[in-house]
């Protein structure tokens, strides 16, 4: 399989008036999956829509290796889409579905049974051929989806919220298969998801978007530990995020003076793990709610007109109304 | 509880079985009196109405059905698509309820108005006459089509909106992502998911057209050898009074309406499992 | 090209569906029409119409009938859905398939069997315009049963029913305020329905009681054998008539479903 990467360059689009993509530019390395990660309605299912065909942008380019397919239509693209929907063909068989696109290219019958044989068994669904799709669950319907783009070896595979219709526990399970497919097949692949541990746990980058732009590209470790703005600070991972105010002496955070290792531009925030209940902290607060996760417990802490959320080991005890104490170490705090 | 409220309820929901009793069900079962005789079980009306006219009534009334059905099936399965890959809702909006209305339209002021467009001096006619084409006998076997299609175009349109809304976008757009032209998708899975809705619709089309009296009537002053016209006559018409020949005729009348019930039932089974996904 | 079919079709729908009226408008008021336009143009046809006392006569019993029918409808189909839906939910399919009668009994077979039932004692009915109104009722039952039951299914009675009385509503006042203002929009669609079904309803008049009791349309055709351009102003008020309440009907309704079957 030749290997391709995707490059958008400035891409916008417009609907009535309204902008929902604006100014996306991005490069897919051949063999990366990257994943496209914002809120709903920031524009990541119009950008995918864009580099399918199904949508003309009004401006800008997208390349699939030095190819320029802007104005390609979506059938001479060959690209791989997977729709939340799953958008299974409800008059054809398993077989029919996965088989559909080799039909189109003329595939001769003997070909196709034999790749629809290889794609059931890549998917984990051999022996499903004959079943209607009606009677599939939702993660078998998305293995079939999923299989039918694939067979007929697309230059790239793109993902709109993929497992999103599926629950919770199949979602999981549905999530390493398709990284472990993804790597082993080496296919470009675009990931659109507002669930960012799906984001996070998939992709080797993550592009957050925010209102039809891109706010960051990085790896998952890079989002986490570096966020560059207060909107990926905040939507990746929770974070306690503040305004300082400067002192003579240094700034002041919740009310309390506190050293800041570099000068802060804008907002400095701390994640929840990185709080340290310490009776000889700076920041004393109030506990206000405790929740029991399993593993530790998440503490709410009024401190001064702040409510800090710390992740706190179990071993601690603590209930609703006990005055505590917080630490933040140095290297822990984040400028955005 | 107040039980008088739920009482009187059941009491009016009674007298509404009653009332569908007498008015609605007995007067179509006991058309089958027609086969009893002094209390013995007679053929003689049904031979009469077999007879040579009747056949012919009954051919031409189902040729009227299958092809007005066909016209309008073809025309509005177009619209309906039309209006699904249309974009613009108000078009949309307007031309359903536009369509939605129509489809309930009929008998004598459809017919006059047909007549002021397409009679003998009818306006569409001096324009045809103008141009030098060839004019439309309104009066004629093909002039029914024309008028019966004002109200078969629109029904068919809004029966099978329905059925393209259970068309989704993404199918197209999986089926172009795959290679496959829009016709190619149109071939390979529209027309297959939609079969089912079309059949059911073309049925409801047939027994509108093979039902119809008043349009007709209106149209031909009742000259016209089709079986509801043929019925009339015979309760009241100016040829004579013949209540049994009319309720044999009538029965035979049901009969077909009563297959078409059955098939319409079937494919609207078969439509509720293909488009259950 | 696909767009481009698009718009011819819509387009020669709507033609198709305006042309008769705007033909039979221009020809209510023609003076004289042989030529491509009418010769000029007059409201004499109007005036004499409106004149007319047989014309009034059978606008006021075509009213009369579709009046009729609307209350028995609604009298019948109000209670009978709200006992169904609430307390016997299985017999539903019975009045379903009540309602699917007269797809294979329509007007004029109807009318062959109340005829050959009413025609003698212990019923004698026929020719009078209580069978009609029965009839009528009857034949466009379909469409009022359809909305009204739409609207009790979208209401879920069930649960509102519960939720009120949760909150200490008694039966009556649950019913009067709110069950009923909840399924009116319902009613008054399937109201309207049947009142347009039973304004041009045509077969079923003519067959059981005919010139005895003139309606509208069988007063048009009448009418329609001497005066042309009357009949054709009695086609743009049947028009007018027919798409008024058919959109009144429509917009009560959230969804633009037509009811068939
Ligand atoms: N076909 C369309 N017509 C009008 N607006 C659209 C259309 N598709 C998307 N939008 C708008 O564009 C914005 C971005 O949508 P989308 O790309 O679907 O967001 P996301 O996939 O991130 O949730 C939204 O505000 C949406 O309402
Ligand atoms: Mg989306």
């Amino acid at each position: 399989m030749q290997k391709v990467g995707i490059r958008l360059e400035n891409l916008h689009k417009h609907f009535q008036g309204k902008t929902a993509v604006e100014g996306v530019g991005l490069e897919v390395a051949p063999g990366e999956l990257v994943s496209l990660l914002g809120p709903s309605g920031c524009g990541k299912t119009t950008t995918l829509r864009m580099i399918a065909g199904f949508e003309q942008p009004d401006g800008g380019r997208v390349y699939f290796g030095e190819q320029d397919v802007t104005t390609l239509p979506a059938e001479e693209r060959r690209v791989g889409v997977v729709f939340q929907s799953y958008a299974l063909f409800p008059n054809l068989s398993v077989a029919g579905n996965i088989g559909f696109g080799l039909r189109v290219a003329r595939w001769s019958a003997e070909r196709i049974q034999r790749r629809v044989g290889e794609m059931l068994e890549l998917v984990g669904l051999l022996g499903f051929e004959n079943r209607p799709v009606q009677s599939l669950s939702g993660g078998q319907r998305q293995r079939v989806a999923l299989a039918r783009a694939l067979a007929p070896e697309p230059r790239v595979l793109l993902l709109d919220e993929p497992l999103s219709a599926l629950d919770a526990k199949i979602r999981a399970g549905l999530r390493t298969e398709l990284r472990r497919l993804q790597l082993e097949l080496g296919i470009t692949t675009l990931l659109v998801t507002h669930d960012q541990e799906e984001a996070m746990s998939m992709s080797d980058r993550v592009v957050v978007m925010n209102q039809g732009r891109i706010e960051q590209v990085g790896t998952p470790r890079e989002l986490y530990t570096r966020p560059t703005t207060p909107f990926v600070a905040t939507f990746v991972g929770s974070m306690n995020l503040f305004t300082p105010e400067k002192t003579p002496g240094g700034y002041r955070i919740s009310g309390h003076e506190v050293a800041l290792p570099v000068a802060p531009a804008g907002q400095v925030g701390v994640r929840p793990e990185r709080v340290e209940l310490n009776a000889h902290g700076p920041f004393s607060g109030t506990v206000e709610l405790v929740t029991y996760l399993g593993a530790e417990q998440q503490v709410l802490v009024r401190v001064g007109p702040d409510l800090w959320t710390v992740l706190a080991p179990n071993q601690v005890l603590l209930q609703r109304g006990d005055p505590v104490r917080l630490h933040v170490p140095e290297d822990a705090w984040i400028l955005v | 509880m107040s039980l008088g409220l739920r009482w009187a309820s059941v009491g009016i929901a009674l007298l509404f079985v009653l009332f569908l009793l007498l008015f609605e069900v007995l007067p179509g079962l006991l058309l089958v009196r027609v086969f009893w005789n002094d209390g013995q079980l007679s053929l003689a009306s049904w031979a009469e109405a077999t007879r040579p006219l009747f056949q012919r009534a009954l051919r031409n009334s189902l040729e009227l059905a299958f092809i007005s059905a066909l016209q309008g099936a073809v025309l509005g399965t177009l619209t309906a698509w039309a209006l699904w890959s249309s974009a613009n809702p108000l078009v949309k909006r307007f031309t359903t309820g536009l369509s939605a209305v129509a489809a309930n339209f009929a008998g004598p002021p459809l017919a006059f108005a047909f007549i002021v467009l397409l009679g003998g001096n009818g306006f569409l006619n001096l324009i045809l006459k103008g141009l030098g084409l060839p004019t439309v006998d309104i009066y004629s076997k093909e002039g029914l089509y024309w008028v019966y299609l004002y109200f078969q175009w629109p029904l068919m349109t809004v029966l099978m909106l329905p059925a393209f809304g259970a068309i989704q976008r993404e199918w197209l757009e999986a089926a172009r992502s795959l290679g496959s032209s829009q016709w190619g998708f149109w071939w390979r899975v529209g027309l297959p998911v939609l079969l089912p809705s079309m059949l059911g619709s073309y049925i409801l089309l047939f027994a509108n057209a093979f039902g119809a009296y008043a349009t007709v009537y209106a149209l031909t002053q009742g000259q016209r050898n089709l079986l509801p016209l043929q019925i009339g006559f015979q309760v009241g018409g100016d040829i004579g009074y013949n209540p049994v020949l009319a309720s044999t005729l009538a029965l035979m009348m049901a009969l077909v309406l009563a297959l078409s019930l059955v098939l319409y039932r079937l494919s609207r089974r078969w439509a509720a499992r293909m488009e259950g996904v | 090209m696909t767009q481009l079919l698009r718009r011819a079709l819509l387009l020669a729908l709507g033609l198709y569906l305006f042309l008769p009226i705007l033909a039979s408008l221009a020809y209510s008021v023609a003076t004289s029409w042989t030529a491509l336009l009418p010769e000029g143009y007059t409201l004499k046809h109007w005036a004499n119409l409106l004149e007319n006392q047989r014309f009034w006569l059978s606008l006021g019993r075509t009213a009369l009938l579709s009046f009729s029918v609307v209350a028995l409808s609604i009298f019948f189909l109000v209670p009978t859905l709200f006992v169904v839906r609430m307390y016997y939910p299985n017999v539903a399919g019975v009045l379903e398939f009540l309602t699917l009668w007269p797809f294979v009994f329509p007007g004029v077979i109807l009318a062959v069997g109340l005829i050959s039932l009413y025609s003698g004692p212990p019923l004698q009915l026929a020719q009078t315009p209580f069978l009609l109104i029965a009839a009528v009722t009857v034949i466009s039952l379909p469409y009022a049963y359809r909305a009204v039951d739409n609207a009790f299914a979208a209401a879920d009675i069930k649960t509102l029913a519960e939720a009120a009385r949760s909150l200490g509503a008694d039966d009556a006042k649950t019913l009067a305020w709110v069950i009923l203002p909840t399924v009116l929009p319902g009613v008054l669609s399937g109201g309207v329905l049947a009142f347009s079904a039973a304004f041009g309803e045509f077969a079923l008049t003519q067959l059981l009681i005919g010139t005895l009791w003139e309606t509208l349309p069988v007063y048009q055709v009448q009418l329609a054998r001497t005066d042309g351009n009357g009949s054709a102003a009695i086609t743009v008020l049947s028009f007018l008539a027919a798409w008024g309440l058919g959109f009144w009907a429509l917009s009560l309704r959230k969804d633009a479903k037509v009811s068939v079957i």
